[in-house]
C-alpha cells in the first residue's frame, strides 16, 4: 500500500502507513479500489424534445474528458426536481437514450424509387433537389385554388406528409409551417405517444 | 415513532451483519460497526422509554440528552476493546481509566461545532457514536419542513451521505445528516458543500462492480460524498452500505478528494 504525501495531507482517512485514522487495515480496501473499473459520469439537466409539455430530464453522459474520448449518453431519467413532471416521463421520453444512441439510426437520406423494393442511399443535395422538383411539379399540376362552390381554399390534395414519433417539437413546428404554406392538408406528424 | 425507530435500528444492524458475510474487504470495519450499531440501538431504546419531548424554544443541539447517552459509554468502551482496532482498543483503555470526562468534552466540542478534529479521531468516534441516536431521537419529533440548504434543517450539521430514491422515472436525492441522521431533499446537480451548479464540475464516479453507490464529487471545492441509489438496489440501508464501500473512499482519497464529513468509522 502506497500512501502518498498528498493524500495523507488532504484526507482524514489515512492515519499511518496501511492504517486508517481509527486503525482499520487499508490494504484490502486499497486492493479492492484498484480492481474497480471506475467511470466518470456527468449529469446534465435538459428538456425532453418531443412535445410541448417540456418535461425535465437528466442526461447521464459517460467519458473521462480525455481528448480522444467521445462522451456517450448512457442513461436518461426523469428530473425529480423539475416542477412540470417531477421525475415522471411518458414512454417516448423514457426511451430517449435509445433515440440518441442507436445503431439503427439512419445517418443519410434514402429513397425508394417507384416500382423498387429497395431503399437506396442518396446525398443530401440530391434528396433536396429531387424533393423540390417533385413538389413543384406535383403542386403546379394539382393545386386547388377554389372549390366547387367557388370558395378560395388554396389546397394541395396530392401531397401528404408523414412524420415519425421521434420528431421533435421544433421539427414538427417547421413541418406544419412548411406544409401549410404549400397548401398540404394531409399532414400527420405523430406528435403524441 | 417508537416502533418505527426500533425497526430502523434493527434494519441497520441486520444489514451490517448481512454485509459482514458478503464483503471480504470491509469485514473488519463492518464487524465492528454492527456491534456499535447495537450500542446505538440501546441508547435509542432508552431515550424512547424516557420519552423526553423536544422544546420549541431551544435548538436541537442544546437539548441533546447526552447524559443518557453517556450511560452507555462503558458498553461502547467494552465493544471497542473487544472488537475494535488496536488504536480504538488503546483509546478505550484510556477512557476506561480516565472516566467519561474526555468523551464528555469531545461531545461538547462536537455540539458547539468547535471540534478540533473534524476528520475524526478515536475520541471523536466515541462522541459521535453516542450523539447520533440521541440527536436522532429529538429530530424525529420535529415536523418535516421545506428546506433547500446544504446543512441539516434540524441541527445545521453537514451531510454524511446522499440517498437516491425512486421518483417517477428518475431518482430524487436526499441528504442524510451526519449528526441527527435526518434526511432532507436536495437538488440533484448541485454541490451541497459549496453550491456549485456547473455540471462539468460535478462528476459522479461509479464502479461497474457496485453501481448503486457513487462518489458525487465537486471539482470546485474538491469535496465529495457518497450516494446510495435505492432505485438500483432497494435492499440497501444507506447508513450501513455507505460504510461497507469504504474502498470508494480510499479511491477518492487517492484522487485528492476530501469527504464533506467522514462517517462514524472515519472513512
Amino acid at each position: 500500500m502506497e500512501v502518498s504525501r498528498r493524500s495523507f495531507l488532504q484526507t482524514g482517512i489515512l492515519g499511518g502507513v496501511g492504517l486508517s485514522v481509527l486503525g482499520f487495515d487499508l490494504q484490502p480496501l486499497y486492493a479492492q479500489s484498484t480492481a474497480f473499473k471506475i467511470s466518470r459520469t456527468t449529469e446534465t439537466r435538459s428538456t425532453c424534445p418531443y412535445c410541448s409539455v417540456s418535461c425535465g430530464v437528466i442526461i447521464h453522459t459517460i467519458g473521462d474528458r480525455a481528448k480522444n474520448v467521445t462522451p456517450q449518453v448512457v442513461h436518461v431519467e426523469g428530473d425529480p426536481d423539475h416542477p412540470i413532471n417531477r421525475g415522471t416521463l411518458c414512454p417516448k421520453g423514457s426511451s430517449l437514450q435509445q433515440d440518441i444512441v442507436n445503431d439503427r439510426r439512419l445517418l443519410k437520406p434514402q429513397v425508394r424509387r417507384p416500382g423498387s423494393d429497395k431503399w437506396e442511399d442518396i446525398s443530401w443535395d440530391q434528396a433536396i433537389d429531387e424533393i423540390a422538383t417533385w413538389t413543384k411539379k406535383t403542386r403546379d399540376a394539382n393545386f386547388v385554388e377554389k372549390d366547387a362552390n367557388g370558395a378560395t381554399v388554396n389546397r394541395l390534395e396530392s401531397v401528404a406528409f408523414a412524420g415519425g414519433c421521434t420528431d421533435t417539437n421544433e421539427f414538427n413546428f417547421l413541418v406544419v409551417k412548411t406544409m401549410r404554406s404549400l397548401g398540404v392538408t394531409c399532414l400527420e406528424n405523430q406528435a403524441r405517444v | 415513532m417508537r416502533t418505527q425507530t426500533a425497526i430502523e435500528w434493527n434494519r441497520r444492524i441486520e444489514r451490517a451483519s448481512q454485509l459482514t458475510g458478503s464483503s471480504h474487504t470491509a469485514n473488519q470495519v463492518l464487524e465492528f460497526y454492527s456491534r456499535v450499531l447495537e450500542v446505538q440501538a440501546a441508547i435509542s431504546q432508552d431515550l424512547l422509554t424516557k420519552g423526553d419531548v423536544i422544546q420549541p424554544d431551544k435548538t436541537l443541539r442544546e437539548q441533546i440528552d447526552f447524559d443518557s447517552a453517556l450511560a452507555h459509554l462503558p458498553t461502547l468502551v467494552e465493544v471497542s476493546r473487544k472488537y475494535g482496532t488496536a488504536i480504538l482498543s488503546d483509546v478505550a483503555e484510556q477512557v476506561s481509566a480516565e472516566g467519561s470526562g474526555t468523551v464528555r468534552q469531545a461531545i461538547t466540542d462536537e455540539l458547539r461545532g468547535v471540534s478540533s478534529t473534524p476528520t475524526g479521531n478515536a475520541i471523536c468516534f466515541f462522541a459521535r457514536a453516542l450523539l447520533q441516536p440521541a440527536a436522532e431521537y429529538l429530530a424525529q419529533q420535529l415536523p418535516s419542513v421545506p428546506h433547500s440548504g446544504g446543512r441539516c434543517p434540524n441541527c445545521e450539521s453537514l451531510p454524511l451521505l446522499a440517498v437516491l430514491r425512486p421518483e417517477g422515472d428518475g431518482a430524487k436525492r436526499s441528504l442524510q445528516c451526519s449528526l441527527c441522521l435526518t434526511e432532507w431533499t436536495y437538488r440533484r446537480v448541485l454541490c451541497p458543500f459549496c453550491g456549485e451548479t456547473d455540471r462539468d464540475k460535478l462528476p459522479r464516479y461509479s464502479a461497474d462492480e457496485c453501481l448503486f453507490i457513487r462518489v458525487e464529487a465537486c471539482e470546485t471545492c474538491r469535496r465529495y460524498l457518497k450516494s446510495v441509489d435505492l432505485s438500483i438496489d432497494g435492499r440497501a440501508v444507506p447508513l450501513v452500505d455507505e460504510v461497507a464501500l469504504a474502498a470508494l473512499d480510499v479511491w477518492a482519497a487517492e484522487q485528492g478528494l476530501s469527504k464533506i464529513v467522514p462517517n462514524l468509522l472515519g472513512f
